[in-house]
């Protein structure tokens, strides 16, 4: 199921505006559309007998399609974007989404979590924080394609997915845009804290469990360290 | 005070429910008059699907009484046609979603489609 919403997600006529904040680089955008399309058509199409082993499937279909319009290379990148950087839902790469939350809370209430003993944190780790959480130009152009029509492919997609524009709960256009916002997230965090000092990234850590003390309504069983985070980062 | 037992409370709400089945029969007379005769039976098939699919309120109801206008409602032909029942079955939305993207991008792809898949035979030279 993770694999077909991954391919659905990537064969639609919204998504290709966005492919590059989503972290889909690898290919031309009408050759990855055209690889996610025709795994979708061939996946939709085969007898139903053959359905008991959809992930397996529609992953095979996809990345052979990929390869056969890029390179073993696309293949490979594509498959580690699959891998590492398709959220489904906040249960894939739990972590990243535990850092995000913590570090977008000690962003907006940093004024709140004063008080002895205050992890001191640069400002300019604060700023570089803020502009990575910042993602008012992912809004804006999910906004503009809220205005704009409805595709063909992407409307029965939805409908077959069952998405819905028009619903809070099943907002097609809201995973889309969730999708953007985890990939800047985890993509960018590992570059920024290569330039931090060790004891600057203690000082986040420390701001992060701050946060997550502040925000007691946010389950986290178990809170990993940055650097346990960013040992575990996704390839570049 | 007035003790109100539970089959009296039952009998309320189905003389309730019963009013509005008559007043959605009445509105598509109202509305279709040529379709007068039809009017009880397509109320009767569009509550047995509104049961379904999680619709309560009476202009949604109505809603789907205007769609056996379609040609072979529930079973309309074509791409979108067939989609139909999915966005009504999707019970993950709103109703008011569900007849929202109906309304907005289903619809009329469904008319442009039977006026396509239709015109051929209005066209072919009669006698």
């Amino acid at each position: 199921m993770r694999v077909c919403a991954a391919v659905a997600l990537v064969s639609l006529d919204v998504s290709a505006r966005f492919y590059t904040a989503l972290g889909l680089t690898d290919l031309e955008p009408p050759l990855l559309q055209r690889a996610a399309r025709h795994a979708v058509s061939v996946h939709r199409e085969q007898p139903f007998e053959r359905q008991h082993r959809p992930l397996a499937n529609m992953r095979a279909l996809f990345l052979d399609a990929v390869v056969d319009a890029g390179d073993a290379t696309a293949g490979a990148r594509v498959e580690r974007w699959l891998d590492h950087y398709f959220v489904r839902h906040l249960e894939d790469h739990r972590p990243w989404h535990d850092w995000r939350y913590c570090l977008r809370h000690a962003n907006t209430a940093f004024e709140e979590l004063r008080g002895p003993p205050m992890p001191i944190v640069s400002t300019k780790v604060m700023t570089q924080i803020a502009s990575l959480l910042d993602t008012a130009d992912i809004d804006e152009g999910i906004e503009s394609i809220r205005q704009a029509a409805i595709s063909d492919w992407d409307l029965e997609m939805f409908i077959r997915r069952r998405q819905n524009p028009f619903d809070a709960t099943t907002d097609p256009y809201f995973s889309l845009s969730f999708q953007a916002e985890c990939f800047r997230f985890m993509s960018g965090l590992p570059r920024l804290a290569e330039g931090w000092p060790a004891e600057e990234r203690r000082s986040v850590d420390a701001l992060a469990l701050r946060a997550l003390e502040h925000m007691r309504s946010y389950e986290v069983p178990g809170f990993v360290p940055l650097a346990d985070l960013l040992s575990g980062a996704p390839p570049s | 005070m007035m003790i109100v037992e539970e089959d009296q409370v039952r009998a309320l709400a189905w003389a309730g429910w019963e009013t509005k089945r008559r007043e959605l029969a009445a509105r598509f007379t109202r509305e279709h008059p040529d379709l007068a005769d039809e009017a009880d039976r397509v109320m009767r098939f569009a509550c047995d699907i509104a049961d379904d699919i999680h619709f309560e309120n009476a202009d949604d109801i109505y809603a789907l009484m205007e769609l056996s206008l379609l040609p072979g409602w529930p079973e309309v032909p074509g791409r979108w046609g067939r989609l139909l029942p999915h966005v009504l079955a999707n019970r993950d939305a709103t109703p008011a979603a569900r007849l929202e993207l109906l309304r907005r991008e289903v619809l009329p792809r469904v008319h442009e489609e039977l006026r396509t898949l239709v015109s051929p035979i209005s066209r072919r030279p009669q006698g």
